[in-house]
């Protein structure tokens, strides 16, 4: 009976002054839907990242730092210094272990998007997230020299449709760029949206880059040596040098092994990596980072809370005559306390059930932005127990803080006798 | 083993022995030889401002205890009790009237009336278990508008905001009323018919009535009066 009345009370008492608390609410709810936004993207992320390529074992490249391979193999981000000779590239894929071998040639572009010069074994092997593999809607892998496949950002950034003819530039940069307009490529294929930097590269054949440097030296064309796209069909096509190769091993034991024997390659300087554990390097560089940025929105909630108390305290003030009413009625010092208890508790649980809903309309409206910004493919996921702990956590945190305006509530329904003297 | 003072004080709603009270940090303190108040009989309290009625209230009402000497309330030797007994006792036993502001104010009129049988089974049994109707009868009673029972307390006068507070203080029919000068913010006719009220439905509850006022005239309708002053020990 005690127990019903007193939550009665409170909830009759914040009803009754929900003008002034709606503020304090509402940066409650703002400071942990913060909280919860920066926990959940912080995951999800993180996944996100981590899944940008999977399947694949090794990715071996010219001499280099391996994030660095990492990041223009996978991430498309940055150069390559050197290159990988073709004759090195066939020899390596000698080697028993090796399953299959997808050649990578990178250094043209499209409108600022990549181009990735391989084989068609790319879509076979090429997987990300949990083994997900490429999938191409509608249309085929490249088959002839000026066939083009494109990532599904690329199509909906620039309305590309299946046999639209496209030119590719020379160089990554975004401005003065030679083009390569002599010999226009086919649309033949869109791939299906990855979430990963695929849906923003654009792919062909190893031979068609070899076909629009046709007559080019040290990376200009020659003048009067231009050939055409008939002429260039006709020609050797055997690609000189390639930039990487994603590898996948037989038997994942001999992974390691094979790093080995690449990075000590003797006749040119390779660097094998093994893309799960440079992914993971690569985000610890970030979790510095954003494990800052959990803390401070933790203590964006903790000054909610204060505040929260502050308003407590302040209102306390008007309501001595209140609380000595109760006292007269019989209400217990005990029950006087615990109702500035329960309001804190209400407000913080009010506050985190309004931030659920917050954040989760704030994530849905801002994965497209994500998306389209980052090229991250973010979901929307049940919360995970930290999360959840973290939301249990602030109406735990307004308990504790709350016994301060309990507690002298409480002493002073005792001194306070029939008339509180304000 | 009942000596005849025992059995005096059985028959007694209140009783006070030489008491000595004193607030803390304060100089005045007061002496109470003996007082008693039988049922139905209502006590008369007045004195000058700070002379302590307020004081003795507090006492009766077990929200503070005597330094020395005793109060006992029913029976029962009320001032040495612990403080939830006295909490107890008094949510049981004793209703409270306010000068002003008696009202809880987020509840509306009807749910204040109400809020004694939530805090007392005792008085809950004794409507029982009914607290709704009676809280409606006792409103009826006190001429508080139906139209403004379920509004908020503050939207009524103050006339009708001490009815409603009389009305809570009655509900389960306690054994004793304590009445802080509740008339004090009232005209002369309001103060009259309030009075008129609350005697009567005290008189058919059977509950004894301490009354504490500064206006002479209320004080014949009370067959005992008390100045306050009488019993105050002004540090020289
Ligand atoms: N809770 C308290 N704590 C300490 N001192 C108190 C307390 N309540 C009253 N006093 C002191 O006791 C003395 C008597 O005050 P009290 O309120 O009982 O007088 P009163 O007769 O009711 O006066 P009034 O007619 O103005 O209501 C005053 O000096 C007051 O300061
Ligand atoms: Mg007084």
């Amino acid at each position: 009976m005690m127990v019903r009345t007193t939550i009665r009370l409170a909830l009759a008492s914040l009803w009754h002054r929900r003008g002034t608390l709606s503020l304090v609410v509402l940066t409650l709810t703002l400071s942990v839907s913060l909280l919860l936004g920066v926990q959940y993207l912080r995951t999800e992320v993180k996944q996100s990242f981590v899944s940008t390529i999977s399947g694949t074992d090794l990715i071996v490249g010219a001499r280099s730092s391996p994030l660095n391979l990492l990041l223009y193999s996978v991430f498309h981000v940055g150069n390559a210094t050197n290159n990988v000779r073709w004759s090195t590239y066939q020899a390596i894929r000698q080697n028993d272990a090796v399953d299959w071998m997808v050649p990578m040639s990178l250094g043209d572009s499209h409108k600022g998007h990549r181009v990735v010069g391989t084989t068609t074994g790319f879509f076979e092997h090429f997987e990300y997230g949990q083994a997900q593999q490429l999938t191409i809607s509608p249309g085929r892998p490249f088959s002839d020299v000026f066939d083009v496949v494109i990532g599904a950002d690329v199509a909906r950034e620039h309305d590309y449709q299946l046999g639209d003819e496209i030119i590719l530039s020379h160089g990554t940069g975004s401005t003065s760029f030679v083009e390569h307009d002599d010999k226009p490529f086919t649309v033949v294929g869109v791939l299906d949206p990855t979430g990963t930097p695929v849906d923003n590269a654009l792919y062909v054949s190893l031979e068609a880059i070899e076909a629009i440097h046709l007559g080019w030296q040290a990376g200009v064309p020659v003048p009067g040596q231009t050939t055409s796209a008939e002429q260039a069909r006709q020609a050797d096509l055997t690609p000189g040098e390639i930039t990487a190769a994603l590898v996948g091993v037989k038997r994942k034991v001999l992974t390691f092994r094979l790093q080995r024997t690449w990075n000590q390659w003797h006749d040119e300087p390779l660097t094998a990596i093994l893309p799960g554990v440079a992914l993971s390097r690569l985000w610890q560089l970030l979790d510095g980072f954003e494990t800052a940025l959990l803390a401070i929105t933790g203590f964006v909630v903790a000054t909610s809370l204060v505040g929260m108390t502050a308003v407590l305290l302040t209102t306390q003030a008007h309501r001595r005559r209140e609380m000595a009413v109760l006292r007269a009625i019989g209400a217990p010092p005990g029950l006087i306390a615990a109702l500035f208890s329960i309001e804190s508790v209400l407000i913080a649980m009010v506050s985190v059930a309004l931030a659920l809903g917050a954040s989760y309309g704030g994530l849905t409206l801002m994965m497209p932005l994500i998306e389209a910004q980052l090229g991250l493919r973010l979901s929307l996921r049940p919360l995970s127990a930290v999360e959840w702990g973290l939301l249990g956590a602030v109406p735990l945190c307004a308990l504790l803080i709350s016994l301060v305006p309990a507690l002298r509530a409480y002493r002073r329904s005792l001194i306070d006798g029939l008339m509180p003297r304000e | 083993m009942t000596t005849p003072d025992d059995a005096r004080t059985a028959s007694a709603v209140l009783t006070i022995n030489n008491m000595h009270f004193q607030w803390p940090r304060n100089a005045t303190a007061w002496h109470i030889p003996d007082l008693q108040l039988r049922a139905g009989e209502h006590g008369f309290l007045h004195g000058a401002s700070g002379s302590g009625k307020s004081t003795l209230l507090a006492l009766l009402a077990g929200l503070t205890v005597p330094q020395s000497g005793k109060i006992t309330l029913l029976g029962q030797h009320f001032s040495s009790r612990s403080r939830r007994q006295r909490d107890r006792l008094r949510a049981d036993h004793i209703g409270i009237i306010f000068q002003q502001f008696n009202l809880v104010p987020y509840l509306p009129a009807i749910d204040n009336v109400q809020l004694p049988g939530h805090f007392s089974r005792r008085r809950r049994e004794r409507v029982h278990d009914a607290l709704y109707d009676a809280a409606r009868h006792l409103l009826q009673t006190l001429a508080v508008p139906e139209s403004l029972w379920r509004s908020p307390v503050t939207a009524l006068s103050v006339g009708q905001q001490q009815r409603v507070a009389a009305a809570r203080a009655l509900l389960g029919a306690p054994e004793l009323i304590l009445a802080d000068e509740p008339t004090s913010a009232l005209d002369t006719d309001n103060r009259d018919r309030f009075l008129e009220l609350l005697m009567d439905q005290a008189r058919q509850a059977n509950s004894t009535i301490v009354f504490v006022s500064h206006d002479p005239a209320l004080g014949r309708r009370f067959s005992q009066h008390h100045d306050m002053q009488q019993w105050q020990e002004v540090p020289a």
